[in-house]
């Protein structure tokens, strides 16, 4: 009892949101046309209630320097309030618009709709607890918390062939990376002995003797971390671990896919910067094999994710890479960080820009799926919302607001000014820039880091430029046939219309408003210097039973 | 002044004919149409209304001393008004800070250029309430008549949004407390300039004439975007006097800063002085149509009437004087960079009231006109007598709008008509239009007591003080002014009535949707096209040319008042301490026009109204002359005019042709651009464009490759790859 008395204050969100989880499988049962309405709502007060709470709790405090399995710090209520914030506009992007509420002209979760958002706000309870979690126990739960409901809302999304075989083939390959996680906790602990993430961490700073104080791990360490950050990479579809991202992007119905862009994504970085926590000792002075390891994911991913984006014909494959690309983004920012070592500013910069991206893309993002979402596809298709450049072209002259909210999306993921995404990529290079002017043995590693990341850019605005290209400058295609004079145009319904305002006007606005941007991230990352105010800790499971 | 309402809230300003504008801008095609002119109305009226109120207030607080000095702003953030109460005895000035706009660098070094910081912030003096007063108050009335005028014109709202940025940006130019603001408005007032130019764009010629306008503007506003740059780099701050306003004695700001003594400067801020006053200077003489960048503002009289009289005459064309007048320490301490103003001032003054005289298109007429008498507020400010300047701005914006809106009355009834040589003897179709526009002739020519005379006169005065050669130059623009101001009236509203017929091609505005169409529009049943709505501004803008340069110019009332300026007392110091020194008695700076009165002794004052007296008689004798010339030659014997043109035929084609500086222009400048823009177009197109071919190529070709190889859509190709990826890392790291 006393353990759950300390422990439920801390657990609070991710309670709410699983015990309304709950609730919305139960509402799930009911056929009745109004239960299958009242679920996204609920599901929309209970992630308010969560920001609500999260905002409440004190955002003064220490960074990951815990003892006990679940923490309260900044970090972690950062990543929970941009859980739950995007969370609400995912929840906007589902909402179901037809007549008897059983989705939208892209989502089709039939009489499932309380169980499709109780999976949605289960996920979100897995982000939550990720971001929480100091034991290898508790992040490989939360991690697979976050994942699982996704392979299902993958296959009921849409009633077609194309979303049963994505739902399947991401559920295999989400099993094989589980696996390497697994492999990489077990030797982990296996080496120390303990779950712990903050007494592993404490172990490996015993071993501070590389240059610049980093850690010397042993070689199943080494092993361990491979596997771990491979299994990362799964959840980030950073490369090698990219491949499934095309097709289960494409198989699954446009909100669905802005969640699986999202969501894992926030996982797996919060994870990767987790466990760097770990190997630079409970810090971040990591051993350089780390620091490489990410420099060639990093890299390798960039390209890939860029390079085949432009092949693309269809716009939510585009997407898809165009969210691989992204990963190699928010990896450029972690190897700076990596390379920073013991340098304060520039990891506190570092952590500052991979953190800001996140949100930015986060937001841009959603803007970009909701505009895919609300524009109909043409031919008859399986899908009826939009999916190839055919679909889109001449729609931005069509629909003017969409097409400008779409350039919007487009502009910031390119990274041009005025924009999110252009202090996010000016973040995430700046930390690298600093440390090649401070530390000049890494001005090679780091020009390099930048100019790749720069280049990459340049590719990627190929395809995000055809696509606001193609919805103003092309002309619409003839219509074959009366298959889509007929088809409902989604552009009219409220929720995804408001999706799209808010992703936009946030896309400018913090684009715009620098001190807003800064002020962001600048709080989670000051509190990082450690041991200012003792962390809110849930007592380790052992140091209770010891009282007791 | 800190503690005034309205500079409390001077937000206001900018913000309510920003808002107008966004209201017409949005919601004027669909839902207001016809009606889009209410929310410019309301807005401008609003602020016209608090410039008057400005303007009452900061009267009322001369010679009042210093009111109590007020700390307000311990820790409170924005809106901060600084706190310091600067109205001593000699000056009344205050600050208002909305927000740091710009802060770049460590506010450690602030004061140097390790630190740049610019605030929207605004700044009052006397000569900011001036020139509010002018763009707001005739800006209103313009707005009151560009309803009557615009009504029935596709894009009417569109009209009324553009009058409302421009509005905006005009406020924040002249408000600004730094040169970053003013560049702001600077601009703004250029896009909107540029955008009213081409309101009619299906029409060739106004689209060219807005390219014309905005490219000509971008030769001067480069060079201010460099003196700007250059006096940062110098003194490190581009505010005119700091933070807190002007404070006497101390030295924070820009201007207080370059009026310091040479010898505590180091070698670059001496240079920059050197050169600051002419970059500067380029970007006035872009805006305010000198010789050599005038050649826009005749052109852009393809916009609507009413913007050729609100932005080419009042008050954007004025921003170069303003400019200079504001940031008099950074010109007065500059012998040369003077001598130029006043000599490019008067040369343009000729110059282009020469080609006036052969102008046969009214608006040309005034166009030129409005050069002409740009070049006399240069001169005025160029010889060391910047309220005279300032002076003449007034009552020209009185006059000169008066005359374009009269113009635009006579074009509204002749069907688009505009040249002299198709009608004559108007004044039976429109009595009404006659009087106000005899009335502007008579202001504009300068004959007395019209508002045109007062200010022209002390200009003539200063300037054949200075030298009297630029006087000679002065009183013979001023005879060539009063005679192509009475051959326009002469010719257009005397004599034999003559009325075009046929609707002019570019005639605008009287399409199917015209109030007016109902009416026939007989040739010789022109109906009564004085509507109130237009009328009333008139007669407004009429009184102030019968009466703003007596009731100013009476008792030095607006010098007395502009002295209270900080720029203007720092200009004074400045301008005394620099030639004072060497004067050799006949060339002493002359207080009065600096605002300055108590500096001058009374042998001065007895010596400068004997002169001033017979500079009165001498000008008002020219004038009638002029008047006289122009009713012999344009009234009474109009074929004599023929004559005299066939007698010199060379110098009147000369003339007809403005000198032809149009077409040297297109010869030695733009051609040559446009042979080297096709040599890079080329090199762009084969060269660069293959590079970009291959660049895109490239990753084309990797992205094709990878996605035959890797990209297959198996599940278990999938996992191969990914379990190939692990091997290959574990492979390079552990061997």
């Amino acid at each position: 009892m006393e353990y759950l008395k300390s422990i439920v204050p801390l657990l609070l969100p991710e309670l709410l949101l699983v015990v309304a989880a709950g609730f919305l499988f139960l509402l799930g049962i009911s056929t009745k046309v109004g239960a299958r309405r009242a679920a996204p709502w609920i599901s929309l007060l209970v992630l308010g209630g969560c920001c609500w709470l999260i905002l409440g709790e004190p955002m003064k405090l220490s960074g990951f320097d815990a003892k006990g399995t679940f923490e309260v710090t900044s970090f972690s209520l950062y990543i929970k309030l941009l859980a739950c914030g995007v969370g609400i506009l995912l929840t906007l992007l589902a909402w179901p618009t037809n007549d008897d509420a059983t989705g939208n002209p892209s989502l089709n979760f039939g009489g499932d709709a309380g169980e499709f958002f109780a999976l949605m706000l289960l996920s979100l309870a897995g982000v939550l607890m990720v971001s929480g979690a100091n034991d290898m126990i508790l992040l490989f739960l939360g991690i697979e918390l976050a994942s699982i409901p996704t392979y299902i809302m993958v296959s009921v999304s849409r009633p077609t062939a194309v979303a049963q075989e994505a739902g399947l083939k991401y559920f295999f390959l989400g099993a094989l990376a589980a696996a390497l996680m697994l492999f990489g906790f077990s030797y982990l602990y296996g080496t120390t002995g303990t779950t712990s993430l903050h007494d592993i961490g404490q172990l490996l700073a015993g071993t501070q003797a590389g240059p610049a104080g980093a850690t010397v791990p042993t070689a199943w360490q080494v092993l361990a971390l491979i596997m771990l950050l491979l299994g990362f990479a799964f959840k980030l579809a950073a490369a090698p671990l990219h491949f499934y991202a095309g097709d289960v992007y494409q198989g699954a119905a446009t909100p669905v896919t802005a969640f699986l862009s999202f969501v894992p994504k926030v996982t797996g970085i919060v994870a990767i910067i987790k466990i760097m926590w770990v190997y630079g000792g409970n810090g971040f002075a990591v051993p350089e094999i780390f620091a490489k390891l990410l420099f060639a994911i990093a890299v390798i991913t960039m390209f890939a994710g860029n390079l085949l984006g432009l092949m693309q014909l269809n716009v939510k494959r585009v997407m898809a890479y165009s969210s691989v690309a992204h990963s190699g983004y928010l990896l450029v920012g972690l190897t700076a960080l990596a390379y920073a070592g013991g340098n304060g500013s520039v990891q506190n910069a570092a952590l500052q820009g991979v953190l800001f991206y996140i949100a930015a893309y986060g937001i841009m993002n959603v803007g970009v799926f909701a505009v895919l979402q609300m524009i109909p596809a043409r031919e008859g298709r399986s899908t009826t919302t939009a999916e190839t450049y055919e679909d889109l072209a001449g729609q931005g002259r069509k629909h003017i607001g969409l097409g400008l909210a779409m350039a919007v999306g487009c502009f910031s993921l390119i990274g041009l000014p005025l924009t999110v995404g252009f202090f996010g990529k000016l973040y995430l290079i700046v930390p690298a820039w600093n440390l090649a002017s401070v530390e000049p043995e890494l001005k090679g590693k780091m020009a390099w880091l930048i100019g790749l990341t720069m280049l990459n850019a340049a590719i990627s605005a190929g395809y995000y430029l055809k696509i606001v290209g193609t919805m103003f400058l092309r002309p619409e295609p003839p219509l074959f046939g009366d298959s889509v004079s007929s088809l409902p145009v989604p552009a009219r319904s409220l929720a995804p219309t408001v999706a799209v305002v808010l992703a936009t006007v946030l896309t400018l606005g913090l684009g715009t408003l620098i001190p807003a941007t800064q002020l962001l991230t600048t709080r989670v990352t000051d509190s990082l210097e450690i041991g200012r105010q003792p962390p809110l800790v849930a007592p380790d499971t052992a140091s209770v039973a010891e009282s007791r | 002044m800190q503690d005034l309402w309205i500079v409390q809230h001077s937000y206001l300003i900018p913000l309510l004919p920003l808002i107008a504008a966004c209201i017409a801008g949005f919601f004027g095609a669909r839902i207001l149409k016809g009606q889009s002119h209410w929310p410019i109305w309301l807005g401008v009226g609003a602020i016209a209304v608090l410039s008057v109120a400005l303007l009452f207030q900061t009267v009322g607080l001369l010679g009042h001393g210093a009111p109590p000095v007020r700390n307000s702003d311990s820790g409170t953030h924005a809106p901060v008004a600084s706190a310091t109460e600067h109205s001593d005895a000699k000056t009344v000035s205050a600050v208002y800070r909305a927000f740091t706009w710009i802060a770049a660098g460590d506010p450690k070094n602030a004061g140097t250029n390790e630190y740049f910081e610019v605030a929207a912030g605004f700044f009052f003096d006397p000569l900011t309430v001036t020139m509010l007063c002018v763009v707001c108050g005739i800006g209103f009335f313009i707005t009151v008549f560009a309803a009557g005028y615009m009504k029935g014109e596709s894009g009417y709202w569109r009209f009324f949004a553009y009058l409302g940025l421009f509005i905006f940006s005009m406020t924040c130019l002249v408000m600004g407390d730094n040169l970053i603001m003013l560049y702001l408005g600077w601009e703004g007032v250029g896009l909107c300039s540029y955008l009213l130019i081409g309101y009619y764009y299906e029409k060739p010629a106004a689209r060219e004439a807005a390219k014309k306008a905005f490219l000509v503007n971008r030769i001067g506003d480069f060079g201010f975007g460099i003196g700007i740059m250059l006096a940062f780099a110098a003194f490190g701050t581009v505010s005119y006097f700091g933070a807190d306003g002007y404070t006497p004695g101390a030295a924070n700001g820009l201007l207080e800063l370059a009026a310091l003594p040479k010898m505590g400067m180091t070698e670059f801020q001496i240079q920059v002085l050197n050169w600051l006053p002419f970059l500067l200077m380029l970007g006035a003489f872009g805006k305010s149509a000198q010789f050599p960048l005038y050649v826009w503002l005749p052109d852009a009289m393809e916009g609507p009437t009413p913007v050729s009289a609100l932005i080419h005459a009042a008050t954007m064309v004025t921003a170069g004087v303003y400019m200079i007048a504001r940031c008099g320490t950074l010109f007065v301490g500059n012998e040369a960079a003077m001598i130029t103003v006043a000599f490019v001032g008067a040369f343009t003054a000729l110059f282009a009231g020469s080609i006036a005289l052969r102008q046969f298109d009214l608006k040309k007429v005034f166009a030129y006109s409005t050069v002409s008498q740009l070049g006399f507020m240069f001169v005025g400010v160029g010889v060391l007598a910047p309220v005279t300047g300032v002076f003449h701005l007034v009552t020209h914006a009185f006059f000169k709008a008066l005359l374009f809106l009269s113009s635009g009355v006579v074009m509204h009834a002749m069907l688009g008509h505009l040249d002299m040589r198709k009608m004559s003897g108007l004044k039976a179709v429109m009595p009404k239009t006659r009087w106000l526009m005899l009335i502007g002739c008579l202001a504009l020519a300068g004959v007395v007591p019209f508002a045109g005379f007062w200010s022209k006169d002390e200009i003539v005065a200063s300037a054949w003080h200075a030298s009297p050669l630029l006087g000679i130059v002065m009183l013979v623009t001023a005879f060539v002014t009063a005679y192509y101001t009475f051959r326009l009236y002469f010719r257009v509203f005397e004599g034999p009535k003559v009325v075009p017929d046929e609707p002019h091609p570019d005639h605008h505005g009287h399409g199917d949707d015209h109030g007016h169409d109902h009416h026939s529009h007989d040739a010789h049943h022109h109906h009564n096209h004085e509507p109130a709505l237009m009328m009333i501004p008139l007669i407004v803008l009429a009184i102030g040319a019968v009466i703003a340069g007596l009731a100013l110019w009476q008792g030095h009332r607006l010098g007395h008042f502009l002295g209270q300026s900080p720029s203007f007392v720092g200009a004074f110091e400045l301008a005394r301490d620099t030639y004072n020194a060497k004067a050799d008695g006949a060339h002493m700076v002359n207080p009065v026009v600096f605002g300055q009165q108590e500096y001058r002794s009374e042998s001065v004052v007895k010596a400068e109204h004997t002169s001033h007296y017979i500079f009165m008689a001498v000008s008002t004798l020219i004038a009638l002359s002029g008047i006289g010339l122009a009713y012999s030659l344009h009234l009474k014997d109009r074929p004599k005019a023929d004559r005299l043109a066939l007698l010199l035929t060379g110098v009147a084609r000369a003339m007809e042709n403005k000198y032809w500086v149009d077409e040297l222009y297109q010869a030695v400048i733009v051609e040559p651009l446009r042979r080297v823009g096709e040599i890079f177009f080329t090199l762009d197109k084969y060269f660069v464009d293959g590079l970009v071919w291959l660049a895109g190529f490239v990753p084309q070709l990797g992205g094709f490759v990878l996605k035959l190889t890797l990209q297959r859509g198996y599940v278990q190709g999938y996992a191969l790859s990914m379990a190939l990826g692990i091997a290959i890392i574990l492979l390079v790291v552990f061997l």
